[in-house]
């Protein structure tokens, strides 16, 4: 229905999680929450038509949500848990950090000292870092070459897509195997990536500067209210435990909806192959 | 613009949220009434919850702390109190006050539904009832509004109403709140802690005018008084709620099933108002912790003693016409006014005249009517006017028009089912006249009925689909009755018409016109012969 619904494959694995075709995943009747956020969980620049329903990630994210007004709001857990879920871990061969710098998204710039951020990573992570840029820094060799000359390995998880274009299904799937090669996760501000790292086994860490947008507009808040309110996730080393239960509380992960209840709430047809359920489950 | 700074921010609080501006929920906890309650506050006090300004003015403020949920109300009250050193406003979750230096009062008069943020841990009510006592030290004092799930205006509430501030609101299936004032006091005492006041507020709960102390609810010699309270438009109507000047007014009025006085009414006639008030206000007191008085007895014993000092409460607070009247019992017997006026004993007007009524004592009704009509209680309603056992009459509302008077005691007897007591449409008219009154020209029956609900309606509507029903059947009788006398007409004419035909009527005709030609003739004979001068 709203093209963000694609955004990093996440209807693609969720039509796989519900015994239909991933190539090509049915519209899914509503707006799917698409990233962590502090607000009622959807993008500030979408527009929202009365009655659609909203499916989100977690129970506190719905709770904001109807305290902002909004009523037909349900909560079905993230995409990456329904991944997770998915694709059970192997024999766990862990190493080094995997740290996510903060990146904009299209069209957007972040105004900070790469330089100083490095420093800070070595000071901090004990073993080999790979350093995941979003497309945009990816492609920028400036950026890019400035965590390469570091010693750091550099890899980028895909596109997001937009508006139905450049549609990369394997992002999350490249990115859980990234995290499952990485006993640390860690970034310069809390964001999807890091709950991802926590629920994929990581150990999490935030820390550094946590850089700017240009033009950027504190919203909900902003940066001073998750560094106050999750503030058991930021620093170098934190308590693996409460890091846990706060990514599957913020993930949704115990909130997961069985295949067939899923389908009816995105109003999506059978799986033509019953059998298909099963392998799902 | 206030300071950011001087709030307390616990964690959790909401950013774009407000209480008070009722834009999200039922807005604050006010009124009066209320203020009047707080009279029992002291020494360091938490507020928790929202409540209206006017009820944190009359907090001690040498040491007050108000927690609230919402950023730009915790900025709003750091400004209004950032002369006052000693009032320092939190923002946050309820849980963030664990551990807390305990406090002397503690004051939550909203309820414990509308204290978590969206943020945080979402409490049942038995979880913040707990969260609350433990702030309070032995001897503290504890004053906790809570709604009647099964109070009138739930009751009577045509559907149940879903705020933005209900993301999580678990209302009468939360397991761990006391239901009715009994259970609540066993939880009060299972905490330990001394139940030293019960109120019923009445008519709703964050708005309440009248605070009824059980006491006072339970004497049945104040009947008239406790209906006439009820009944009051002004209490029904939530008008004195709030303090106009400061922008708040009345609730808006939602249709309702019924008319929320009279069921105020039965329900103090039956002994039943404390079960149906809207919420309960209560007034704990923690008790010395044994382990502590076994310890310290003396350290112990000293907070209670302080907190004895505060003035006692009264045992009704009324907000009547945005004045307060507070009424506390009389050592000598009986109620009064905090001004000395007593408390009258006994049942109101309308009581006695629809008794009398129902007995079909007639000469009894013309008397109660005329006594009322040529008193100066004319124009209050009959509702609100008390007769003592001693036979004084006491006027407990604001005169208006006697018609108008009438009019409602005439809406009242058609509610209890006394619409047959004369002919249709004539009931107000012969109360008006039993009243020793000339009956007006627009006297209906259902001229009072304004304040009703969905049930007067309907009972109006039964009357109505009667009346019409009897209409259309005299009208019908009207028909037949019309159609038989036509048919008596055309046979009589009929029968003039044969008349018509028979020798002896043409005999007669030609008789009439040979007259007339005879007439015509002399008349042209004598103009012909008069001179023409």
């Amino acid at each position: 229905m709203h093209h963000a619904n694609h955004y990093y494959g996440h209807s693609h694995v969720l039509a796989r999680y519900c015994g239909l075709d991933d190539r090509d995943p049915p519209r899914i009747h509503g707006y799917l929450q698409h990233g962590w956020n502090i607000g009622d969980g959807m993008a500030y620049d979408h527009e929202f038509v009365p009655g659609v329903p909203l499916f989100l990630w977690s129970e506190r994210t719905r709770r904001r949500a109807w305290s902002l007004g909004r009523r037909q709001t349900y909560v079905v857990g993230a995409p990456w848990a329904y991944l997770l879920a998915l694709e059970p871990d192997g024999p766990p061969q862990r190493e080094g950090t995997i740290w996510y710098p903060f990146h904009g998204w299209e069209g957007q710039q972040v105004v900070g000292d790469h330089g100083r951020l490095i420093d800070e990573i070595r000071a901090v992570e004990p073993g080999p870092v790979t350093v995941c840029l979003y497309w945009q820094e990816y492609l920028s060799t400036r950026v890019r070459q400035h965590y390469e000359r570091a010693g750091f390995r550099v890899v980028c998880h895909g596109y997001r897509g937009g508006r139905w274009r450049d549609l990369d299904p394997g992002f999350l799937h490249r990115q859980l195997a990234e995290l499952r090669r990485h006993r640390r996760v860690a970034s310069n501000r809390l964001c999807s990536a890091v709950f991802y790292g926590i629920l994929a086994g990581c150990e999490p860490a935030v820390y550094g500067d946590p850089m700017h947008l240009a033009g950027e507009v504190p919203i909900w808040g902003g940066q001073p209210r998750i560094r106050r309110q999750w503030s058991d996730l930021h620093g170098p080393q934190v308590d693996l435990t409460a890091a846990r239960a706060l990514a599957v509380a913020e993930l949704g992960a115990d909130r997961l909806l069985p295949p067939a209840e899923l389908r009816r709430l995105f109003r999506w047809p059978e799986p033509a192959d019953r059998h298909g359920m099963e392998v799902c489950r | 613009m206030s300071d950011p700074a001087a709030v307390h921010l616990l964690g959790g609080e909401m950013l774009a949220w407000s209480d008070p501006d009722g834009a999200h929920g039922p807005g604050p906890v006010r009124g009066l009434g209320l203020a009047a309650l707080l009279s029992v506050a002291s020494g360091r006090t938490l507020v928790a919850g929202p409540h209206h300004p006017h009820l944190l003015d009359a907090l001690p403020p040498t040491d007050l702390t108000v927690l609230v949920r919402g950023l730009p109300d915790a900025e709003s009250l750091a400004a209004r109190y950032a002369d006052r050193p000693g009032v320092r406003v939190c923002c946050g979750g309820p849980e963030k006050l664990a551990g807390t230096r305990p406090y002397d009062t503690v004051v939550a008069l909203a309820g414990l539904d509308r204290l978590a943020s969206v943020e945080g841990a979402q409490l049942s009510w038995g979880e913040a009832f707990d969260l609350l006592v433990s702030v309070l030290r032995p001897g503290g004092r504890l004053l906790l509004g809570v709604e009647n799930p099964l109070g009138a205006h739930r009751l009577l509430a045509t559907s149940p109403t879903s705020t933005d501030s209900d993301w999580a609101a678990l209302g009468e299936y939360d397991d761990t709140r006391p239901t009715g004032p009994a259970r609540l006091r066993a939880r009060f005492a299972a905490s330990g802690l001394r139940v030293g006041g019960t109120w019923a507020a009445f008519p709703s709960p964050l708005a309440p005018t009248a605070l009824l102390g059980t006491d006072l609810l339970a004497d049945p010699d104040l009947t008239g008084f406790l209906q006439a309270v009820l009944s009051d438009r002004a209490v029904v109507s939530d008008g004195g709620g709030a303090t106009p000047a400061e922008g708040d007014g009345p609730a808006p009025a939602a249709p309702l099933l019924a008319d929320p006085a009279r069921l105020a009414g039965s329900a103090v006639r039956n002994g039943f108002a404390v079960e149906l008030a809207p919420a309960w206000m209560l007034l704990g007191e923690r008790l010395p912790d044994p382990l502590t008085q076994a310890e310290h007895p003396a350290a112990s014993a000293r907070p209670v003693e302080a907190a004895q000092t505060v003035a006692a409460p009264s045992a009704a607070s009324l907000v009547q016409r945005g004045r307060l009247r507070e009424v506390r019992r009389d050592p000598a017997g009986g109620w009064r006014f905090a001004d000395g006026e007593a408390v009258p004993p006994g049942r109101t007007v309308e009581d006695l005249v629809v008794a009398a009524a129902l007995r079909r004592d007639l000469p009894a009704v013309r008397a109660l009517l005329t006594t009322w009509q040529s008193g100066a209680e004319a124009g209050m309603p009959a509702d609100a006017v008390v007769v003592t056992p001693a036979g004084t009459w006491h006027g407990l509302a604001e005169a208006t028009e006697p018609t108008l008077a009438l009019r409602r005691l005439a809406s009242r007897l058609i509610d209890v089912g006394l619409a047959d007591l004369w002919p249709t449409g004539e009931l107000a008219a012969m109360l008006t006249m039993m009243a020793g009154r000339e009956p007006g020209q627009s006297a209906g029956d259902d001229g009072g009925a304004a304040a009703g609900g969905w049930r007067e309606l309907l009972v109006d509507r039964d009357r109505l689909t009667r009346e019409l029903a009897e209409a259309r059947a005299l009208q019908g009788w009207y028909e037949r009755t019309l159609t038989e006398r036509d048919d008596e007409l055309k046979r009589l004419r009929r029968i003039v018409s044969l008349l018509h035909g028979t020798p002896t009527a043409r005999a007669g005709r030609l008789l009439l016109a040979g007259a007339r030609t005879a007439r015509r003739t002399a008349r042209s004979a004598v103009r012909r012969l008069r001179p023409t001068d």
